[in-house]
């Protein structure tokens, strides 16, 4: 199912798109929210079979991003071209966060440019950090979107920005065929098999990922690593040792640009519906506390996580290109 | 289970041959026909009898044992300029004729039909709109219906009755009987993909059995059976063992001890992905 705007019936687009899946049900509306923002929608049932609606974003195209997505950078900005995300990871806030699974996508790429034209040349003298992937996975829908192949040329002009793009996606045929640039990282989310398999559903496994991202290191491409969420297990060391070991023997660590990691949290009240999605899910009857707001692991629990995965590591990679999330 | 809302009697009385339906006695002011796992009202034509009928329904259902989610489905009739007499679809935007106000109706599953537009008037039209069927019972239904269920289980199937060629003013009860009658098959699989999916979700979030059984034994404030039913869910979550066998034969005085002595083997429990 297509739910399509009326205002943007005629936007190249959107046209593209519905010439694309000529076979499937298109439904007119006026305005995205009156199907995503709907009470008494079940996420869990919708992402079974999730429709797509094609909208235009009006305002706050680019946003301040919050301190932990730092990577160094000073001034921090995220944008979402999306809203959900084809994969169904149990950790997702998105689930949380939204009342709908079906996937929006703001076809008006040019008004983001524009926002993110502005914001870069409003302060020339220092970089500029974009996000892109937190509402949605920046490439696994690249070959409907074309987001990577239209957004990349702007930051490529404009060496005080950088652009982060977040995935699990192995969709990098539209990188691979472009020279790669200084200012642009793609920046993986990485967990060890066992996690990958239960709890990122639908998400390419991680020796999908790991051959991705060594194809794109050897086109020169930069690479981010993504630790983050860590899922506390009964002998996580041992897991999450052995996880390591895997990755830093694929991946190049000298090419690597940066390395976060940071455990499993949540807002109380995403975490809440989360649970409510899904009551029978071990993820959630882990050893978790409230706190501030916040749900996350047992403090013991937590620290033990993060000093243990922070020490394996910084045997690979230089302190500098690491970046604790809490 | 599933709720159906009906016009009229000729539109009603296929389904409650089809479904065994018996008539229920409780009911005065809508008639009302019941099964083990489907109620049917007859609101009468137009939005507010449609309203009122689904209102009552849903307060009659809610006293019934079944527990959970229930499906809901408006079957009738509608005009539409271009459609042949006797095509059947399942609407998946409702728009209300005085209000505009818009429905997206949500099918999770394979369509069992073709879908349209549905607009509901207040009075019977004689200018069919060219991409809308044209009904006056539906957009009544959907709002309240879906105050007591989700969009994935509230749907409007309807057939048409009358078109450009053949105007409204040509329906008769006998050829309503026979357009639902004829479409039984669809409305079948309509309503079995309904209860299907209604099922899924209760079952997703059913309570564990052992705690009607502990429930039983103790005496339980609110908080506790939150507390407890969330101990059991995570107990299931994290072991395949029995609860009740976990807890042996040891001897707790009260709820308190229960809960003291679930979270006593829940942090002993090995978590493994």
């Amino acid at each position: 199912m297509i739910y399509i705007e009326e205002a943007i019936l005629d936007h190249p687009r959107v046209q593209a798109i519905c010439e694309r899946y000529k076979e499937t049900q298109q439904i007119i509306c006026r305005h995205y929210g009156e199907i995503f923002n709907r009470n008494k929608q079940n996420f869990r049932f919708q992402k079974k079979n999730p429709a797509l609606i094609l909208a235009h974003k009006q305002n706050k195209l680019v946003l301040p991003a919050p301190d932990e997505y730092s990577i160094g950078g000073g001034l921090n900005y995220y944008f979402s071209h999306m809203l959900n995300c084809i994969y169904d990871c149990r950790y997702c806030f998105l689930q949380g966060m939204y009342r709908s699974a079906f996937y929006v996508l703001f076809v008006n790429y040019e008004d983001f440019f524009s926002q993110i034209n502005k914001t870069i040349n409003e302060q020339p003298e220092r970089q500029v950090y974009f996000f892109s992937g937190y509402d949605c996975d920046s490439l696994a829908l690249e070959p409907v979107t074309g987001f990577a192949d239209s957004f990349l040329p702007l930051f490529r002009e404009h060496k005080n920005s950088v652009i982060e793009l977040r995935t699990k996606s192995v969709q990098i045929r539209n990188l691979l065929r472009q020279p790669a640039f200084d200012q642009c990282v793609i920046a993986y989310s990485l967990s060890p098999d066992n996690i990958a398999d239960t709890l990122e559903l639908k998400a390419p496994g991680l020796d999908k990922r790991l051959k991705a991202i060594s194809q794109l290191q050897q086109r020169g491409w930069n690479i981010g690593l993504r630790f983050d969420p860590v899922i506390y297990q009964t002998e996580f060391k041992a897991v999450y040792r052995q996880f390591f070991q895997k990755v830093f023997s694929t991946v190049d660590a000298d090419q690597v640009h940066s390395v976060s990691l940071g455990t499993f949290r949540m807002p109380a009240d995403f975490f809440q519906k989360m649970q409510k999605l899904y009551p029978q899910e071990k993820l959630f009857a882990a050893p978790l506390t409230k706190q501030q707001k916040q749900i996350a692991y047992h403090p013991d629990i937590d620290k033990a996580l993060m000093t243990f995965c922070q020490q394996e590591i910084l045997q690979y990679i230089p302190k500098k290109k690491y970046f604790p999330c809490q | 289970m599933i709720n159906l809302v009906v016009a009229l009697a000729c539109e009603a009385k296929p389904l409650i041959q089809a479904y065994s339906l018996k008539k229920s006695s409780t009911m005065a002011v809508f008639p009302l026909y019941v099964s083990a796992d489907m109620l049917l009202i007859v609101s009468g034509v137009g939005k507010i009898n449609a309203a009122a009928a689904t209102a009552v329904l849903a307060t009659f259902a809610a006293n019934l044992p079944t527990q959970g989610l229930i499906a809901w489905l408006n079957i009738g009739v509608a005009g539409h300029r271009n459609r042949a007499i006797g095509d059947e679809f399942l609407a998946l935007k409702l728009v209300d004729g005085e209000t505009k106000n818009a429905y997206y109706p949500t099918w999770l599953e394979k369509l069992p039909c073709q879908t349209d537009n549905l607009l509901t008037v207040s009075k019977a039209i004689d200018n069919l709109p060219d991409d809308y069927a044209v009904d006056m019972e539906a957009s009544g239904f959907y709002p309240i219906a879906l105050k007591y269920s989700c969009v994935e289980l509230v749907h409007i199937y309807k057939v048409i009755s009358d078109n450009a060629k053949d105007d409204y003013r040509n329906i008769s009860a006998a050829s309503v009987k026979n357009l639902i009658n004829e479409r039984l098959n669809t409305i079948k699989k309509v309503v079995s993909q309904l209860v299907l999916v209604c099922n899924s979700m209760n079952r997703a979030s059913e309570i564990p059995e052992s705690y009607q059984q502990l429930a039983k034994q103790y005496h339980l404030t609110a908080t506790q059976q939150a507390q407890l039913k969330r101990s059991l869910l995570q107990w299931n979550a994290l072991s395949k063992d029995c609860i009740i066998s976990a807890l042996g034969t040891a001897k707790l005085k009260d709820a308190r001890q229960l809960l003291t002595a679930i979270n006593k083997l829940l942090a002993n429990l090995e978590i493994k992905y």
